[in-house]
């Protein structure tokens, strides 16, 4: 397969391999890895343990190097990036919803939300934030610590902080985890809605057929590759591709 | 259980690094200050006794025998007898003079220097210099020196190795220089003794006493090694208020560590809670998982106390070797380090006992959780505010009972009240640390997102960060108070010296029936260009007696002239109705007096002042003139104010006035106070500054092992944006306002303490009220190194967290 990247793919990998040495043995994480994704798409990336789906995201968001390959975010290749820069393209160009540990435990709901901005010398859109806070429902929460927040709340103010900067990709790893199954449809309906309606380019990694049905594509990644790629899906339909590939 | 405890440092040492230096730095100051004071006692001693260094025996004698020494020599088993042959001289080169012990080099196994250049000197003219003296005299082989106060040329023929020593500078002559003074080997009072190979040391001792019985009742002779200890000890006695600065110091650096040690431990626990509560999960006792984490602090104590001995032994060598005490061998005092070595490793368990008992209380439930909180917002109880309170009423009140009257023991009850107060303030700690840390952060957070997140995480955890200014705290009030206590001390003492010899340097002309006689004018214009004199005043004088009775006093009466203060350097002023007598004549005479001289009488009151000796009186030169028939411009006072000028001054003076009797003054005994006082301030403040140093280092590991806890948090950061130079600034800040918080409460404890103690002192003493004083810059200087240093400890960790991958925020628990 040839790597070919279409100019509005907002973030792309091409030949992508990640190699963890351990002693003498090598474990091929990524093993020639193309992909990319449009603007707007909302694109989860599935696979049994040790497919390589978090060290995949790792490498497209910037947040670990890889051995070989290279990853553009709107165009631009993060290889050759110093230490500074690519810490510049995360705070810009990329927002995150992590499992747990999401949020500063010393900050406010409010601040939380803030953070990447005020890292970045920016000012919140008033505008923007009203309208954040009052879809995610935060209105009365903003003064409250995270430890004074329940998961659902803390993982929609995670939300709130990844969007607040209108980066060109959030990148979201099983942010349903810790969330009983109604939060985790209410969170999963929302970031549809943000890449429907706003046009956010979402990527998220996650390992439950349900939540990946929220996505319009679903990538499959066995053994550091890509596997299959599907078009809409639903539950089934990811559930019966994963039996066959053996997981 | 041992062996576990084992696994656990050796697979993770750097846990347990910072633990263990804060023990090792505890008892190196332990260890290697006892090494540094045997050694420097050890080192005193024998240059203080230098013809008996290498001696195995030594006699001696009351009142010199004629022909001891051959007596010595011929018990049987002496190699050697040599009679001590010494003398001092002031010797001189231009305007350098030193003072020196001379010695006749001994036959060689006594030898305790080595020529390095050169010869001994043979002949009545020649002189060896250790070498350390040649350079302060500036000269070299085949170069002279004059002996001074005469013509007297020596030519320098060798030079030595030996240093020279704190008290005793030395040089060597010959006998025929000795013989020339009179000197024989039958006025000798001292033999040092070399055995032969194969003698008994104690048979020889024997021998010899017993031969002496007869021959010479009160010569007596001893071991040479229990002599050198009685003169090390002697050394080691006159350096007592040195050893009380050491235990200070020493006791300072143990409970800093001690709390340093807790701190650490603490966290290190708080971060292993999974593990215990793993263990506990499968089933071990909690008194198990309690020894476990015991035996753990007892091995640490073990290995750091190690380190540490093994540390103060090369800091004693070094500084030895520094100071030229090492020269005269290290001296390894094996009891004191055992007990620096047994401190260490009980310090360590005792610190970690309430730790250990606190840390352990884990269900195991908790080793299934799977996110821990970290913070901990307990309040401070208020059984621990009446404790504090009470202490601290209980210190005032003591406090202000030792300074309300003057009591011997005035020290003592300071003392104990300041100890009442430091443990009221140090308990306290967490009832206003927290406070303080808030109010210092509502300053900080103003400056941005890295400020108010370094403010945030310096909260979250009161308990660890109260740990951590309060250890500091002691530390900078411990030396805080040395230092001001010090510099007041000094200052008084100095400014006592004004008062008390008040004149440095005094020459006074008389002829042949003691009447004051002007000095020649030639003698006068040289006195004020000699080097360290600056300032001069010539004084008319006559004869006069106090009180018209026959048994009146004889004194030397001085026109006073206005330039007197300025020399002296304190008030005097005399006026027509006054007449200056030193205080204590003032006390003995009536309030006023005739003043009775050759051209007539003036009755005058009496005032004392310590501007006059008791052989002398002032009154203003309009009097003295009605008193005196000639007042010849007969006595001189010099003015040195740089009194490290002394020596030099002196031999100058002297050898304008050509007869010793005509100077006088007080400038050499204050030069030596002052050099003490000089000595003692450097020391106390080098001594606590090392409890200083491990006041930072626990800052440093309160930080460290915070970045350990929080490298999710680091990494998340990292992830959202946050620049890794930034991280490494926001512990810089959290370093920065605990070290803050901690250098200005003990400031201000440390000069109220300083304040106590000196006003104590002045209480218990009937000298004079002693001036409070601050050495502002030594002060300042050293919070600000304090500060900076903090600055700099926040550097490992920042540096730890700032290499904290963007990834570890998305690991796996």
């Amino acid at each position: 397969m040839t790597a070919t990247v279409a100019v509005d793919h907002v973030v792309a990998a091409q030949a992508l391999t990640k190699v963890y040495r351990s002693g003498e043995a090598a474990v091929h994480a990524l093993d020639g890895v193309d992909l990319g994704f449009i603007r707007g798409s909302f694109a989860a990336i599935m696979g049994p343990s040790g497919s390589g789906k978090s060290t995949l995201m790792h490498c497209l968001a910037g947040l670990d190097r890889p051995t070989s390959g290279e990853v553009l975010i709107d165009g631009r290749q993060l290889s050759g990036l110093s230490d500074r820069e690519l810490t510049r393209v995360r705070r810009d160009q990329v927002g995150f919803v992590f499992q747990a540990f999401n949020l500063l435990p010393t900050l406010t709901a409010e601040q939380n939300i803030m953070l990447p901005l005020e890292l970045s010398g920016r000012r919140a859109d008033p505008e923007v934030f009203a309208q954040l806070v009052d879809s995610l429902r935060l209105g009365d929460r903003l003064k409250h610590l995270p430890s004074q927040l329940s998961g659902g709340q803390q993982q929609r103010v995670a939300i709130a902080r990844a969007l607040i900067g209108r980066p060109s990709v959030v990148f979201a790893d099983e942010p349903t985890g810790a969330l009983d199954s109604r939060a985790s449809q209410q969170l999963l309906d929302y970031l549809r809605h943000t890449s429907q309606v706003l046009g956010q380019t979402i990527v998220m990694v996650t390992h439950d057929p349900n939540a990946a049905a929220y996505a319009d594509r679903t990538v499959l990644l066995s053994d550091g590759r890509v596997v299959d790629d599907l078009s809409a899906p639903t539950a089934d339909t990811i559930l019966a591709t994963m039996k066959r590939w053996g997981s | 259980m041992l062996h576990q405890a084992w696994s656990e440092v050796r697979r993770h040492p750097g846990r347990f690094i910072s633990t263990m230096l804060a023990i090792a730095i505890s008892v190196a100051f332990l260890a290697g200050s006892s090494v540094l004071v045997a050694t420097e006692a050890q080192a005193q001693g024998k240059a203080a006794n230098l013809p008996i260094a290498m001696a195995d025996l030594v006699v001696s004698t009351e009142e010199p025998v004629p022909g001891l020494t051959k007596v010595i020599a011929g018990v049987p088993g002496v190699a050697i007898a040599s009679p001590s042959a010494a003398s001092n001289e002031v010797v001189t080169n231009g305007a350098i003079s030193q003072l020196l012990q001379l010695f006749v080099p001994p036959p060689e196994p006594l030898r305790w220097s080595k020529l390095t250049e050169g010869r001994w000197p043979t002949g009545a003219d020649e002189i060896a210099l250790s070498s350390a003296v040649s350079r302060a005299l500036n000269v070299g082989i085949g170069q002279g020196v004059r002996v001074a106060g005469s013509d007297t040329q020596l030519t320098v023929v060798g030079l030595t190795d030996e240093p020279a020593g704190m008290f005793v500078k030395t040089g060597y002559t010959s006998i025929a220089r000795l013989s020339q003074g009179g000197w024989t080997e039958d006025l000798t009072t001292e033999w040092a003794i070399k055995l032969a190979p194969d003698a008994n040391i104690d048979q020889v001792l024997d021998a010899i006493n017993a031969e002496l019985a007869t021959v010479a009742p009160k010569a007596k002779a001893e071991l040479a090694q229990v002599v050198r200890d009685r003169q090390a000890s002697r050394v080691a006695g006159e350096l007592d208020a040195f050893n009380v600065v050491l235990w200070v110091g020493a006791a300072a650096s143990v409970i800093v560590g001690m709390i340093t040690i807790a701190n650490t431990f603490t966290i290190t626990l708080a971060q292993r809670r999974r593990q215990i509560g793993l263990l506990r999960a499968v089933g071990a006792s909690a008194a198990q998982v309690r020894f476990r984490f015991l035996a753990e602090a007892a091995l640490l104590g073990v290995i750091g106390s190690l380190i540490g001995v093994l540390a103060g032994i090369g800091i004693a060598v070094a500084i030895t070797s520094w100071s030229s005490a090492l020269y005269w061998g290290l001296a390894l005092p094996w009891s004191r380090m055992a007990l620096a070595f047994g401190i260490g490793v009980m310090v360590a368990v005792i610190a970690a006992i309430v730790p250990v008992m606190r840390g352990t209380k884990v269900a195991p439930v908790e080793a299934l959780q799977p996110e821990l909180s970290m913070d901990e917002r307990k309040r401070a109880g208020v059984v621990r505010a009446i404790i504090c309170g009470l202490l601290l009423v209980a210190g005032l009140g003591l406090a202000a009972f030792s300074v309300s009257r003057p009591d011997p023991n005035a020290l003592l009850y300071a003392i104990g009240a300041a100890t009442l107060i430091s443990l009221g303030v140090l308990f306290g700690g967490p009832l206003f640390v927290p406070g303080l840390l808030r109010l210092v952060g509502r300053l900080v957070r103003r400056f941005g997102t890295v400020p108010l997140l370094a403010a945030n995480n310096t909260e979250r955890n009161p308990r660890r960060a109260t740990a951590t200014a309060t250890a500091l705290m002691l530390a900078v009030g411990l030396v805080v108070t040395m230092q001001v206590t010090t510099a007041s001390i000094r200052a008084s003492i100095l400014g006592e010296l004004e008062v008390r010899f008040p004149v440095d340097v005094q020459v006074a002309w008389t002829d042949a029936d003691g009447n004051p006689t002007a000095v020649p004018e030639d003698v006068r214009t040289k006195l004020g260009t000699v080097p360290g004199v600056v300032d001069t005043v010539e004084l008319p004088a006559g004869l006069a007696h106090l009180g018209s009775a026959d048994d009146a006093r004889l004194v030397t009466l001085l026109g006073a002239q206005p330039t007197v203060a300025s020399v002296v350097g304190i008030p005097v002023s005399v006026s027509d109705q006054q007449v200056l007598v030193d205080p204590g004549t003032a006390k003995n005479l009536p309030s006023s007096i005739e003043v009775k001289g050759e051209a007539g009488t003036v009755k005058l009151q009496v005032v004392g002042s310590k501007v006059v000796t008791s052989d002398q009186a002032m009154v203003s030169a309009a009097n003295l003139a009605k008193i005196s028939k000639a007042a010849p411009a007969a006595v001189i006072w010099l003015s040195v104010p740089d009194r490290s000028q002394a020596l030099n001054v002196l031999v100058g003076v002297n050898e304008l006035a050509a007869d010793q009797n005509r100077v006088t003054g007080s400038l050499v005994e204050a030069s030596a106070y002052e050099s003490l006082m000089n000595l003692l301030v450097a020391i106390t403040t080098g001594l606590l500054g090392v409890a200083v140093v491990i006041a930072l280092i626990g800052v440093s590991n309160t930080l460290g092992l915070s970045v350990l806890e929080r490298t999710r948090e680091s990494g998340l950061l990292r992830a959202l944006g946050l620049q890794a130079s930034s991280l490494r600034t926001m512990l810089t800040i959290e370093a920065l306002e605990v070290a803050v918080v901690g250098v200005l409460v003990g400031t201000a404890a440390g000069a109220g303490f300083g304040w106590l103690a000196i006003t104590a002192l002045g209480r218990a003493s009937d000298v004079q009220e002693l001036s409070y004083a601050v050495d502002g810059p030594q002060t300042l200087g050293m919070l600000g190194i304090a500060v900076l240093a903090a600055a700099l400890a926040s550097y490992l960790p920042g540096r730890r967290a700032a290499k904290t991958a963007p990834t570890e925020a998305l690991a796996e628990l």
